[in-house]
């Protein structure tokens, strides 16, 4: 589902790695259309990873489905031939070690993923990450909660459904948008230099969010003026009620809204920390710590200021290689190249538009909440997964399933009156077949 | 008795006009529509609708008048709020190229008369006007006065570097 690999080897440097400034330069250089340097230290920065927080990488379950039902498998690993082994799991729906095209081991089931070979045994299974079920799961729970009525039990069916129709011809990933993000590292895997991706290696479930909350209560104050009567008499936007211009600010993005917080006092008043709250409950659900932390304890409320908040969490949800450069930059701890003042002015035209000034700016990435952007990346792409298989996207577009195929149980008949076609010994194959023509 | 589509309702504006309009346009108004629910005997009592002047109201009206058949807003209208699409059908947008004083009334005229579709419409036009603007280009357009000190403008610009390269 999210695009990365299955294994994690060679991410992080062996022990004892002395890792080099100056090559992590070139590395960046060569990215953004410096020259060539040939010289790449393939490896992650290991105080921004640790083979610890690569680790879920490994862990693999598989969607499948036999002739009737969809199932979801216990965790295992990635095979060395390319299938996953994994564990029967709690799903009764599991096929049982006898049905396996191969022998495995005991209480093992070894699976074909994607539907590269016609010769398999199900339909076609598909490989995810435990902890990005974890996550798909949680965003099922976050939307169900959003939409009265809606389950909260995960459709297994239509999920397997939705990946088999956005399954690539060529086999090795779905085709969510979201690798745009770093597409031109996206290939069969996730390709390119590692340290490049350093923030999507990292486990995104395993990350301390609730660090980020101490930090805030010990905030200056905000300027917080009410100009209540002041002679502004044509200032039509100020003279909104304070619920209509929260709705109007609802409608913007949050550096249009940080521009209207500097207009006037009195809109920078009603924009407060019940708004930014708010807004990062609703722009950043997959921060779900916190919104289960001030659930529990609504002191917290006050304790923190949000807005601040909103700023860093924003930064590590989407951190560009520039935050990390910076980073590394302002960290004291460091040893810098020699060059590195000249090097950040360069960067700076690129990335922080002349705000990069060593010593100027603390950063205020946090490069033990890198994690932060692995779970955004993982959440966004279980949503928009979540979107493909909505039970009414696919059922009200069934052309390509027509061709399919599929046998269905009875009585999930009454759910899917649309798909007409009921061929009792259509081989499994076929499918694949004309999926291969396309 | 005539069927509901033919129905009438006599609206009264704050000073004092009286509007005679369709049931049906009238009930875009989740205040008007409660109203005559209350009332029980449509079109025979004046509503009086307190805070909107004649010229707001009739503007009001127009646009509940081409949005008559829209489909009643279901409880999905919340979840959708939540995407910040600042789309605005055409007609709407035409609709809403008015003076600012208009643009504000009619905001205030949607909340009051409770119409969530217009007051929406009104709030994504207002935000359109502040989208990508500096904020001085925000105090011009919407005749803000700077009340800040020096000191705290710079205090808060300095808070919100983040936002500036997002």
């Amino acid at each position: 589902m999210c695009g990365g690999p299955f294994r994690n080897g060679g991410l992080v440097p062996p022990e004892g790695h002395q890792y080099s400034e100056d090559l992590e330069f070139a590395e960046a250089d060569r990215r953004f259309g410096g020259l060539f340097s040939g010289l790449e230290p393939d490896y992650c920065d290991d105080a921004v990873l640790s083979e610890q927080s690569v680790a879920w990488l490994r862990d693999v379950r598989a969607i499948g489905k036999t002739k009737h039902k969809a199932f979801i498998t216990g965790p295992g690993i990635e095979s060395p031939s390319g299938d996953v082994l994994v564990e029967l799991g709690d799903d009764p729906n599991v096929p049982g070690p006898h049905q396996a095209k191969w022998q495995s081991q005991p209480g093992r089931l070894h699976l074909d993923v994607y539907s590269n070979d016609s010769r398999a045994f199900w339909h076609p299974s598909y490989p995810i990450h435990v902890k990005c079920f974890d996550i798909l799961l949680e965003v099922n729970k976050y939307r169900a909660n959003d939409k009265e009525g809606a389950p909260v039990k995960i459709d297994l069916e239509y999920l397997h459904k939705g990946m088999q129709k956005q399954e690539l011809w060529y086999n090795f990933h779905l085709g969510l948008e979201s690798y745009a993000e770093f597409g031109q590292h996206h290939g069969q895997w996730w390709e390119g230099p590692a340290e490049s991706l350093e923030p999507w290696y990292h486990d995104p479930i395993d990350v301390p969010v609730l660090n980020s909350l101490n930090r805030t209560t010990q905030q200056h104050r905000r300027i917080r003026v009410w100009a209540r009567g002041s002679t502004s008499a044509a200032n039509c936007l100020s003279d909104l009620p304070a619920e209509l211009l929260l709705l109007v600010a609802n409608q913007l993005d949050i550096r249009s809204v940080i521009h209207l917080t500097l207009t006037c006092r009195e809109v920078n008043a009603v924009l407060s920390k019940n708004f930014w709250r708010r807004r990062l409950l609703e722009d950043m659900p997959y921060l779900f710590e916190i919104r289960q932390a001030i659930s529990k304890d609504s002191s917290l409320n006050d304790a923190i200021d949000w807005q601040d908040l909103y700023g860093r969490m924003l930064l590590q949800s989407n951190p560009g290689p520039w935050d990390r450069i910076w980073w590394k930059f302002t960290d004291t701890t460091r040893k810098l190249p020699k060059d590195a003042d000249l090097k950040l002015e360069y960067f700076g035209g690129y990335g922080r538009k002349g705000l990069l000034k060593r010593g100027n700016m603390v950063s205020k990435f946090d490069p033990t909440l890198i994690g932060i952007a692995s779970r955004r990346r993982v959440w966004r792409c279980a949503e928009e997964l979540l979107d493909l298989c909505d039970k009414h996207a696919l059922d009200g577009n069934d052309t390509y399933y027509e061709t399919e195929s599929e046998d269905e149980e009875p009585e999930h008949e009454e759910a899917r009156t649309e798909e007409a076609q009921h061929d009792e010994e259509a081989p499994d194959g076929e499918a694949q077949d004309e999926e291969d023509e396309e | 008795m005539a069927s509901e589509g033919e129905q009438t309702v006599k609206l009264v504006s704050s000073d004092n006009v009286e509007i005679v309009t369709e049931r049906k346009v009238a009930e875009r108004s989740m205040l008007i529509k409660n109203m005559i629910e209350d009332l029980g005997a449509p079109g025979e009592e004046p509503i009086p609708i307190m805070n909107v002047s004649e010229a707001v109201l009739r503007k009001v009206l127009e646009w509940c008048t081409h949005h008559k058949n829209d489909p009643a807003p279901s409880q999905d209208d919340d979840a959708d709020s939540r995407k910040k699409t600042t789309d605005i059908e055409d007609w709407d947008q035409k609709f809403m190229q008015v003076d600012q004083e208009m643009l504000f009334e009619i905001i205030l005229a949607a909340n009051y008369m409770d119409i969530k579709a217009l007051l929406d419409v009104g709030c994504k036009t207002v935000a359109n006007m502040i989208k990508g603007k500096s904020p001085e280009e925000i105090r011009k357009t919407f005749n803000i006065q700077n009340d800040f000190t020096p000191e705290e403008e710079d205090q808060i610009r300095r808070e919100n570097e983040w936002a500036e390269d997002r």
